[in-house]
């Protein structure tokens, strides 16, 4: 999988620097979910290494088609065109992991304009260890359970809704493909992110949008 | 009836009671501007502080549009005695963001009264509603081709000025004391009347926006930091657009210099040949407005080292302080003040002079001088990646412009950060006399160790800065008790006696600044 990295926007609109991933890796899982649950998901990442993984992972999630990834920053030409874009849209679906401020400024965009905030993370690796804050309405709570079973060596959930977790530096793909789904409650028992990932480092920001 | 579950309520308000209290705000002010769901609320819940979100969750989150929806909302919060904590843009990073004082308030969310009222071109004067946002009132004056600048505080495109004026904020330009350029409120009282200061209340009056006092009692100052009313609109000055603008920085080398470098600007600041309020910021303040993240030079707990600060100095070209001012005028008065500050400066003999055009468009250079100029961007935000992990919390005391006490200041600050394993990311902004120390005290929100220590740690700056006879000049929502202690019984006692008289149903942001007729027993 390529994933261009470029400054998004200048002068463009959001949608129109939009780098849709081929479908093909979605094929084997098309048949575990109706198309009508399949809805397009708007994935935003940072210019990280982190991206890669977390990518891989919301495309292995059945539930996600039309992937289209964006790469989000705190300057000032990306937040002004995420914010007309999330005034504008209506029932999108956005998920991300991304860099600390630009977290910081999407979701407080994200309050601006209305939008539902169904997962906010926040996600640390350092020294071979991670550690991840996540906090999820009650209705999106299994994708503290999804996240916590499929990331290595994770620690097991006590909390439904808010939970402060330990895993290894393998966590990227399982956290994409926990919050990729449509349906946040719902368990795939026939596909899973994908393992063989890379160790990733550094501090993020997640979240679960709905325009 | 419909039945609202977030499983949040107001402290001592049954389901029931709340249910009949969201209808009415529903009849008054539609459906859509009444928020309950827990996936709706969240946004309003995430804060960068050292408690579970939870402690400032609130019950619901309505939105008004009009001043007469304003008052609708009072009533209905004082018949069924719901605290409503009120937030213009609630882009408060670091001093409780949007979120309320307590678990329970429901968040009264102006974002959608942002009409920009009235702009005097020759007067320089504008008047606006709370959610205008700076980069709204920017693209205003540049479409219109109005010569006026603004001055804002760092978030400022996605910032506000009431919201940031009525908590005394400061900015970077000449006009960076924001308070002292309000020109006139309009606020509803707990009671329900519409109050506007200064000349406001005199009809048919046009001097509401360039006359501050009016008439006998002059109570601006009284509703900025508190919650004695609800601020609906705000007056202010705007400086007209000078022909040149000169941005500069002056770096040095040592971290002790900063004793020289206080007093070698003070008298250029007091005396206005600089103007505009200038910045001293340290060495991680920098470099994390420039990109660099701790984790580029160590991995290691604790606070950083002195050496790691000495090698990012040197890769990124950074002075252990970085001065940076400005000098506006025509052309000839330009000059003029260019060549006092550079006689000055080599009278001081240090310092290294950096221009414009030495600086060539690097970070940050670019964004200070931005910030100087009155254009809007989001740079300094790259400061929550340094540590990473969502923790921040803006400690803020005040100083006189002297050397000697900024020395003083940020050494017992470092000290008391280092010890907690935090590192000391901060810079001096100065006004005309004083100096605003602005420390951001950065921690990892993911490891509860290190959010203990974080707290200790600013408790203890509390404690340690008010023995040495220094306080805060804002705080966030955790500390704002415990900061309105400093100031002292009688203050406290009259700032509840007015509570008392002006909203005795103690509605109104209970808990902001300390003011709160529930908890205080003091009298």
């Amino acid at each position: 999988m390529s994933i261009q990295r470029r400054s998004v926007l200048k002068g463009m609109a959001l949608s129109g620097a939009a780098l849709a991933l081929s479908q093909a890796g979605l094929a084997h899982a098309a048949h575990a979910t109706p198309a009508s649950a399949r809805k397009p998901v708007l994935v935003l990442v940072s210019a990280v290494d982190a991206h890669t993984d977390f990518v891989s992972g919301v495309q292995a999630n059945p539930g996600a088609a039309q992937v289209t990834v964006l790469q989000a920053d705190h300057g000032f030409d990306f937040i002004t065109a995420f914010q007309q874009r999330l005034n504008s849209s209506k029932g999108e679906r956005i998920i991300g992991l991304v860099d600390d401020a630009s977290g910081m400024l999407l979701l407080d965009l994200a309050r601006s304009a209305g939008a539902r905030v169904h997962w906010t993370g926040q996600h640390v690796t350092q020294n071979g260890v991670s550690r991840h804050s996540v906090s999820a309405t009650e209705n999106s709570a299994n994708c503290i359970t999804q996240f916590a079973e499929f990331a290595q060596s994770c620690s097991r959930p006590t909390a439904m809704t808010e939970q402060t977790l330990s895993a290894s530096r393998h966590w990227a793909s399982s956290l994409g493909f926990a919050l990729a789904s449509p349906e946040p409650n719902r368990r795939y028992l026939r596909t899973t992110p994908p393992t063989h990932t890379h160790a990733v480092d550094g501090h993020f920001v997640s979240f679960s949008i709905e325009t | 009836m419909t039945k609202d579950n977030n499983k949040v309520l107001p402290k001592g308000i049954t389901q029931a009671e709340f249910d009949k209290a969201m209808d009415e705000f529903r009849t008054l002010l539609g459906k859509e501007n009444v928020l309950v769901e827990e996936a709706q609320l969240k946004p309003y819940n995430k804060t960068m502080m050292p408690v579970d979100d939870a402690e400032h969750a609130p019950s619901a989150a309505i939105t008004a549009t009009t001043v007469e929806q304003v008052q609708g909302v009072v009533a209905i919060c004082n018949k069924y005695k719901i605290p409503v904590w009120t937030i213009s843009t609630g882009r408060n990073f670091g001093y409780g963001s949007a979120a309320p004082h307590q678990r329970g308030q429901i968040i009264l969310d102006l974002k959608k009264m942002n009409k920009i009222l009235h702009i005097d071109a020759d007067l320089g004067t504008a008047l606006v509603e709370p959610g205008v946002t700076y980069q709204q009132l920017y693209d205003h004056l540049e479409e219109n081709n109005i010569p006026l600048m603004l001055s804002f505080s760092a978030p400022s495109t996605i910032a506000g000025p009431l919201g940031n004026t009525m908590d005394r904020g400061v900015g970077y330009t000449p006009y960076g004391e924001h308070f002292l350029m309000q020109c006139g409120m309009e606020l509803v009282l707990a009671n329900g009347e519409v109050y506007r200061t200064g000349m406001g209340g005199v009809k048919g009056d046009k001097a509401w926006q360039v006359f501050k006092w009016g008439y006998g009692p002059t109570l601006d100052g009284m509703f900025t930091q508190a919650n004695y009313g609800i601020c609906t609109k705000m007056g202010f000055w705007l400086m007209p657009k000078p022909p040149v603008i000169k941005p500069f920085e002056i770096q040095f080398d040592e971290e002790s210099d900063i004793s020289d470098i206080v007093d070698f600007i003070r008298p250029l600041r007091i005396s206005q040949v600089i103007p505009n309020s200038v910045v001293i910021a340290g060495v991680l303040w920098e470099a994390s407005t420039a990109g660099v993240r701790r984790s580029d030079y160590t991995t290691e707990p604790g606070a950083t080292s002195d050496a790691i600060l000495k090698q990012i100095q040197k890769d990124k070209k950074l002075g252990a302080w970085n001065v940076y001012c400005a000098l506006y005028g025509t052309k000839e008065q330009v000059e003029v003040n260019w060549n006092i500050v550079t006689g000055a400066l080599k009278q001081l003999g240090k310092g290294r002079m950096i221009t414009e055009e030495e600086a060539g468009g690097t970070e940050p250079f670019a964004y200070r001088a931005k910030l100087m100029s009155g254009i809007p961007n989001l740079r300094e935000f790259g400061l929550y990646n340094w540590r990473g992990g969502g923790g921040s919390m803006w400690f803020a005391p005040v100083s006189q412009a002297k050397g000697n006490e900024c020395d003083k200041q940020k050494s017992l600050a470092k000290t008391i950060l280092n010890k907690h394993g935090l590192d000391y990311v901060g810079e001096f902004i100065v006004g005309w006399r004083d100096m605003h120390h602005v420390i951001d005290v950065l921690y990892d929100r993911t490891d509860p160790e290190e959010v203990k220590r974080a707290d200790a740690c600013f408790a203890e700056l509390l404690d340690e800065f008010e023995k040495a006879g220094y306080a805060v000049y804002r705080v966030n929502t955790r500390y704002m008790d415990r900061v309105a202690d400093s100031y002292g019984p009688v203050k406290r006692r009259l700032e509840h006696t007015l509570k008392r008289a002006l909203d005795p149903n103690n509605i109104l942001a209970p808990g902001k600044s300390g003011i709160d007729l529930d908890t205080f027993k003091d009298w």
